[in-house]
């Protein structure tokens, strides 16, 4: 589909120089491939070439793979991030979420199907502009630091958040922030009453969800109400962080932010206006969405959850 | 002391009615003489408890705030008897501790009663779990009005609470042993409800004291506690908290918690439990009266050595749990060092399988691309005839794929990627013969053993950690000779000394292994560049549950194991280490 001037870059980065060839031999038909064997060497490259899409190695000397995908970001944000990980390292991964705004995660080893699968993805969302969370600068040209005017420059009106979350002490916390930088909460117990507060107050697109035990029916419905609802920011909160729902949270549904327990009150605050800007973007430039879009969930969907959904994608359609 | 760290705040105030009558003084005495029996048997109770309190209370703090001391003092020599019930104090963080386990759904019990003299009272009870800010959402109007009650309390309790606030406000509660209660009570200036200002709300704790009221406190409380069907929120909460000046003006003491002023109760808060009218009671009843009393202290105090003993029990459950936790954490060491093993090699091993199925795909692509070449000479290969133009169409059609599948690049190509497969397949049976090496689970028991052999292995096994830390590894190995040991188990002992000199390299650095050896012994040095240790950590390096690195890193029995591994082997362990300068670690292992 792509014609020979028109191909798009991708950048590998890799240790292990045979992966590097492998990948290649792969992708070299259809794309610019760009190779680096260490951290330091991509970013040479990336001063010098505007690349679509970097996929990097998680585990490498010097700078390894979460560090350079946050640097990525950083000098061209534009770049879609994806990391090629092994053996899954916990920290490393909720660092690329939340720092590299990651688009996927491919495991190693991969499926090859799969793996052109995500790039051709990959190489479309590339396309869509991306949207910004740098503050604004205030009237005296300073950065807008302070939380509550960062979203009153953006032009939000009457802020609100859905917050599903079953522990008090995190509850009363969590209300607490989001009254401190004016942003309403509407507290639910269970997922279904998230949907159905999102299915009533469709000015409300940022969820904050805690993990419990019915994780993977909390997943199910997340992937639905993002395939419904692509605009919607959704922050995951737990009690303790875990690989495969990391994993599972970015392929699946393109969680916002995801974060272990106890939040911490200035970061958090930053986390759900960042939320709240992000979602307001999205929604006034329908076509970024797709950037943040999720992968195809092969993940199973409990008769009750299609049911609420069916309500909920129902509404929202119209 | 255990109890030292806990402040008075609570009296219970057990006052035996004294009364002229000599017909009295035999029971009275009575009373005493049982009184002063239990108060021994739980001073002697407290005593073994504190014992015990100070060995656990070095296991946990957080027990602290737990327990309760109990004394008892003689006011007189013969009838009046205090019984001081230190309850924890209540703090502003105890109240967030608590609150912070509260369900903010919870509803709140209104209480109401009309007094004897007919004074109407009510407060609202809150579950414990009700979140305090929401508590002031609560107005009095949603209070319903005219609720009679008239009671056949024989037995109140008295929460006498803010007592100098010019007049008495005192609240009757109904304790239930089953639950904790929070008691919150509104103050109306002049304690009048209907004209009065709301000038703030009075919480008490109540805790041990309940457990004990509840033994003697039989009546049925759901008559006395109602719900309120459908509170209406106040939204203007600030109109019903007394400002921390006017709190200050009623000499009170008082907390803020959340910005909203609560004022505690003066201190001490005196819980009261007496007879009411006890002028009017005939002989019997004053007889039977202190026989009542008789049995309460009984109660009473066997609920204090109940409560105390069961305290004991589960402390000594929790010792019991600690030392099997012990053990677990042992076995556990164990077998952190084998999961960090297996994540290594799984990594390594990761990295050649994910390349070498790729590979096989684009080998598997190419042939496919080649069948077409193969399958279009086929066509003319079993043909006797064919015609020039023939040829030359098959020679373009050949040309054609040649040229669209890059048949030549990739053929180059698909070389290099079976070379390095080939290369990559060496690489996993290198560490599958590595792996085995290491553990040498055909050679469990001792064993004529090559130190370098088992180094080699375990530096395999532990290059991910290595590599990922940036660190070069440099070996000066002298001529030893073979040495009778338990293989696996020196090789876990290498294994924790590599992967903590790693960790302290975390910023990269050289690793040096040296060999050599002696008339008597054989020793393998292990010197790196990283951050070293200081004094105290050298003192403690061989503690069990010892560890500098962070939560979840390190179980903190690497060392501690590897000691008691190289003294079964009748070896030591040489620790030098500098501070920034790096450490070297030194396994003397004797020869024969």
């Amino acid at each position: 589909m792509n014609t020979c001037t028109n191909k798009k870059s991708l950048l590998f980065v890799d240790d292990e120089i045979r992966i590097l060839r492998t990948l290649k031999a792969m992708f070299r038909k259809d794309y610019d491939v760009y190779l680096a064997s260490s951290g330091k060497e991509a970013l040479t490259l990336l001063d010098k070439q505007k690349m679509d899409v970097v996929i990097s190695d998680q585990r490498m000397p010097e700078i390894c793979g979460d560090e350079l995908l946050s640097k990525v970001r950083e000098i061209q944000p534009q770049a879609i991030r994806m990391l090629l990980t092994g053996y899954m390292d916990k920290k490393a991964i909720i660092k690329t979420i939340n720092n590299g705004e990651i688009f996927r995660f491919i495991s190693k080893p991969w499926d090859s199907e799969e793996i052109k699968q995500i790039v051709s993805e990959a190489a479309i969302a590339s396309e869509i502009e991306h949207v910004d969370l740098q503050p604004k600068n205030d009237s005296n040209g300073g950065q807008i630091v302070d939380n509550k005017k960062r979203w009153m420059s953006e032009g939000i009106t009457n802020p609100a958040v859905v917050v599903l979350e079953n522990d008090i002490s995190t509850r009363v916390q969590i209300r607490d922030i989001a009254k401190k930088i004016g942003v309403k909460t509407h507290f639910v117990n269970e997922i279904s009453g998230a949907v159905g507060v999102l299915h009533l107050r469709s000015n409300i697109g940022t969820v904050v969800l805690s993990m419990d035990s019915q994780t993977k029916d909390t997943i199910a419905t997340l992937v639905m109400m993002r395939r419904a609802r692509p605009n919607l920011i959704t922050i995951v909160i737990a009690d303790m962080t875990d690989t495969e729902i990391a994993v599972d949270l970015i392929n699946h549904s393109q969680v916002f932010r995801y974060l272990a327990k106890p939040i911490v009150d200035d970061d958090f605050e930053t986390i759900i206006v960042d939320g709240l800007i992000r979602n307001h973007n999205l929604k006034n430039n329908k076509l970024a969405a797709k950037r943040y879009g999720a992968g195809h969930s092969k993940l199973k969907i409990s008769s009750l959850l299609k049911n609420v959904f069916s309500i909920f994608s129902g509404s929202t359609s119209h | 002391m255990f109890a030292v760290g806990l402040i008075t705040t609570t009296y219970l105030v057990f006052v035996l009615y004294e009364n002229d009558s000599e017909r009295n003084t035999e029971s009275r005495i009575r009373a005493a003489e049982l009184a002063s029996e239990i108060s021994s048997r739980i001073n002697a109770d407290i005593n073994s408890f504190n014992y015990l309190a100070d060995y656990i209370g070095a296991v946990s703090e957080r027990l602290d705030d737990i327990f309760s001391e109990v004394s008892i003092n003689f006011l007189d020599q013969n009838v009046t008897a205090q019984i001081l019930m230190y309850a924890p104090k209540v703090t502003p963080e105890m109240l967030d501790q608590y609150l912070g386990t509260m369900d903010p759904l919870g509803k709140p019990k209104k209480i109401a009663q009309y007094r004897e003299d007919g004074v109407y009272e009510e407060a609202l009870v809150f579950d414990r779990s009700y979140p305090i800010d929401l508590i002031e959402n609560f107005s009095r109007d949603t209070i319903p009005y005219g609720i009679d009650l008239n009671s056949s309390l024989q037995w109140t309790e008295r929460l006498v609470v803010a007592k100098d606030s010019g007049q008495p406000t005192t609240l009757n509660v109904r304790l239930n042993g089953k639950h904790y209660y929070w008691v919150i009570r509104a103050i109306y200036e002049k304690n009048d409800k209907a004209n009065g200002e709301l000038i703030g709300y009075l919480v008490a704790s109540v805790d041990i004291q309940e457990t004990i009221a509840s033994l003697f406190f039989e009546q049925d409380n759901s008559k006395y506690l109602f719900e309120i069907n459908n509170p209406q929120l106040d939204k203007r909460p600030e109109n019903h908290i007394l400002n921390k000046l006017q709190a200050e003006n009623l000499n009170k003491e008082v907390y803020e918690y959340r910005k909203n002023v609560i004022v505690l109760a003066d201190k001490p808060l005196e819980v009261v439990i007496k007879g009411t009218a006890l002028d009017e009671f005939s002989w019997s009843l004053e007889y039977s009266f202190i026989a009542i009393l008789g049995v309460i202290v009984t109660a009473l105090l066997g609920a204090v050595f109940w409560s105390i003993n069961s305290r004991a029990e589960n402390f000594r459950g929790l010792y019991d749990e600690l030392r099997e936790s012990q053990d677990q954490l042992i076995q556990s060491e164990k077998m952190a060092s084998l999961g960090q093993m297996v994540a290594g090699v799984a990594h390594e091993m990761n990295t050649p399988l994910g390349f070498i199925s790729n590979n096989v795909e684009m080998v598997h692509d190419y042939v496919l691309s080649i069948q077409d070449v193969i399958n279009t000479i086929g066509g003319i290969n079993s043909r006797n005839k064919i015609s020039k133009g023939e040829l030359i169409n098959v020679l373009k059609k050949l040309i054609r794929i040649y040229r669209n599948e890059e048949l030549k690049e990739r053929q180059e190509e698909t070389l290099g990627l079976l070379d390095d497969s080939n290369t990559g397949l060496k690489d996993i049976s290198q560490l599958v013969s590595s792996l085995k090496d290491f553990s040498r689970l055909d050679r469990q028991h001792q064993a004529e053993f090559d130190v370098h052999h088992g180094l080699e292995s375990t530096l395999k096994i532990s290059k991910n950690i290595i590599k990922q830390n940036n660190i070069t590894v440099h070996k000066e190995l002298g001529d030893i000779p073979l040495i009778n040991c338990t293989p696996s188990k020196i090789n876990q002992v290498f294994l924790n000394i590599i992967t903590n000199a790693s960790q302290a390299m975390s910023g990269g650095g050289t690793l040096t292994i040296v060999t050599s050896t002696d008339e008597n012994n054989i020793r393998i040095q292990f010197q790196d560049n990283g951050v070293g240790m200081n004094d105290e950590t050298q003192k403690k390096i061989f503690d069990p549950f010892y560890t500098t690195k962070e939560v979840g890193s390190g179980t903190g029995l690497g060392m501690s194991v590897s000691f008691k591994i190289i003294e079964e082997h009748r070896g030591r362990i040489e620790v030098e280490s500098e501070e920034d300068n790096g450490s070297n670690i030194t396994v003397v292992l004797p020869l024969g």
